[in-house]
């Protein structure tokens, strides 16, 4: 008897990992928003004032906002490692695992650690680029979207810590992944250029509508609730008017602090920022108001998903193109592209949300 | 909240103060725009083709009191600037010119120059050879090493998936919603 209340309680309960694991989340939850702030800083301040050394304010913050998320991932996998060794895991062991030489940790851990050790390794690539062809501020070349992408290694390594505490069905792992996946769609713009390098009519729209579609019935189909898009599209909207009025204010006031004065021909709307699309929340507001006419009136789950994908994707498409200024350049294929691609990426969503839900670690 | 946050910039910004003067020019031709003389002046000389660099326009007496537009005809034919009207240099108020400016094709470009200041409105033109660009990793080579996180989060993503395959699990076709 005395053994069981001598027991160390903590490290035997399930909720204890989970709450561990969502409280190592909001280290990482800042990181990421910090390093979205910091890109669409550093993207206004190159296009507006723009003197192009490596030590600038921008500079800084994305590489805090790196640090923040690879010394938390750090922390937590040595920890993790730790508790192991001593034999009192903090995870179970199925949610471990095992990196060469020593260390357990669990996956989504690990991945962002390894999206910030990327991230200094594309900042020494970048150099050598820089070094080679001078300074340049295009999102499109191979350092600039490495950059992006470790960026987005550390993103998807925050939804997956979030996505699998949600098997547990708290709160706090329901709002850390919509939070996760809002930040992760504000950077979907910066690899969406890629897709101007390829002759796609329409592209940058479509890559937009089509990761959109798979992010929002991704987080509705890990939660299991209805809302989830909703919130994630609020928390969209919510970063990006944040960025919408930090940035051009702080580019201001810095270029003024250092004596620096603002180009005659500056962006008119942040860079970036400006290719968030505003309208996405409207959509995942309707997606969730379908999802719950789906579950009421029972219709199968397959063919609702697909359906809802393809509307999602074609609502998403059109304002994107709207926004970009070029309404009139909207293709006629387009209008069969996006459903056909929002159907299958709402469908790749779905499933992706039961990889986190059940697989994630 | 604002002055937290203004207190903070000008704290770091401290730390990274680094004003900037006009760069050293490498090379400087002189253009000839009717009763206008201006010197053009490049940043990197010769001008490798992709290699980014900063150009400069300095008319003579300043440029107070006048505009001026570039074109910039490509080897190929193409516009590279089409009556775009020069902005003042970042760094330099004076004069005008841009900042860290690339020519991604190699061979002669045709600069042409319109000036309109106090004594009218005149063009002049001059050619600029840009060499080819300088050597780096092969174009795919620099694109895969640039895609290689994107190649780690694919391997995990797909790892994960093939450990729960999703779409044979039951819950995943039920209403949980």
């Amino acid at each position: 008897m005395a053994s069981i209340i001598t027991q160390p309680v903590l490290s035997t309960q399930p909720f204890n990992h989970t709450r561990f694991r969502l409280l190592a989340g909001i280290p990482l939850i800042l990181g990421i928003a910090l390093s979205f702030l910091g890109v669409a800083f550093d993207a206004q301040w190159h296009t507006d004032v723009g003197p192009d050394t490596f030590f600038t304010l921008p500079h800084a913050i994305w590489y805090s906002a790196i640090a923040t998320a690879g010394l938390t991932s750090l922390f937590v996998v040595l920890y993790s490692t730790w508790s192991y060794q001593r034999g009192q895991s903090i995870f179970p062991k199925e949610q471990l695992t095992f990196i060469w030489p020593v260390f357990r940790a669990p996956m989504s851990f690990v991945i962002t650690g390894i999206g910030s050790a990327m991230f200094l390794f594309m900042g020494v690539y970048d150099l050598t680029w820089h070094g080679t062809f001078g300074f340049d501020v295009t999102p499109i070349s191979p350092p600039h979207q490495g950059l992006f992408f470790a960026v987005l290694l550390n993103m998807i390594g925050t939804v997956a810590v979030f996505g699998s505490a949600s098997t547990k069905r708290s709160n706090g792992a329901f709002i850390g992944l919509c939070i996760a996946t809002a930040i992760t769609l504000c950077y979907v713009p910066l690899f969406a250029y890629l897709s101007m390098l390829f002759p796609v009519p329409n592209g940058f729209s479509m890559t937009i509508a089509g990761f959109y579609t798979l992010a929002f019935l991704m987080v509705s189909s890990a939660t299991g609730r209805v809302g989830a898009a909703t919130l994630t599209g609020l928390f969209l909207l919510f970063i990006r008017y944040l960025a919408w009025f930090i940035t051009p204010w702080a580019t201001k006031v810095y270029s003024a602090s250092i004596g620096l004065s603002i180009r005659d021909d500056p962006s008119q709307f942040p860079p970036f920022t400006e290719d968030i699309p505003i309208y996405a929340f409207a959509v995942a507001l309707l997606l969730d108001a379908l999802l719950l006419l789906c579950k009421r009136r029972n219709f199968p789950v397959r063919l609702s998903v697909i359906a809802m994908g393809a509307l999602t994707a074609l609502l998403l498409v059109l304002p994107v193109q709207f926004i970009w200024g070029n309404w009139h350049n909207l293709a006629v294929s387009t209008w069969f592209a996006a459903p056909v691609l929002g159907a299958l990426l709402g469908f790749t969503g779905w499933k992706l949300g039961a990889v986190l839900r059940e697989g994630a670690r | 909240m604002k002055y937290l946050l203004t207190s903070l910039l000008i704290l770091l910004t401290l730390t990274f103060a680094q004003q900037e003067k006009r760069p050293e020019l490498a090379h400087t031709e002189t253009v000839q725009i009717g009763p206008y003389s201006m010197k053009v002046g490049f940043s990197r000389w010769p001008v490798l083709a992709q290699q980014s660099l900063d150009v400069l326009f300095m008319p003579e007496g300043g440029i107070k009191g006048k505009t001026a537009t570039l074109t910039v005809i490509d080897p190929a034919g193409d516009f590279w600037a089409e009556g775009y009207i020069i902005p003042r240099f970042p760094r330099d108020r004076s004069i005008w010119g841009f900042d860290i400016t690339a020519f991604d094709i190699e061979g002669q470009h045709k600069f042409k120059l319109e000036l309109d200041g106090p004594e009218g409105k005149a063009t002049g033109e001059i050619d600029v050879v840009m060499l080819p660009p300088p050597p780096f990793l092969p174009t795919l080579v620099s694109w895969v090493i640039g895609l290689s996180p994107l190649i780690i989060i694919l391997v995990t993503v797909l790892t994960a998936w093939f450990r729960v395959r999703p779409g044979k699990r039951e819950n995943t076709w039920v209403w949980q919603v």
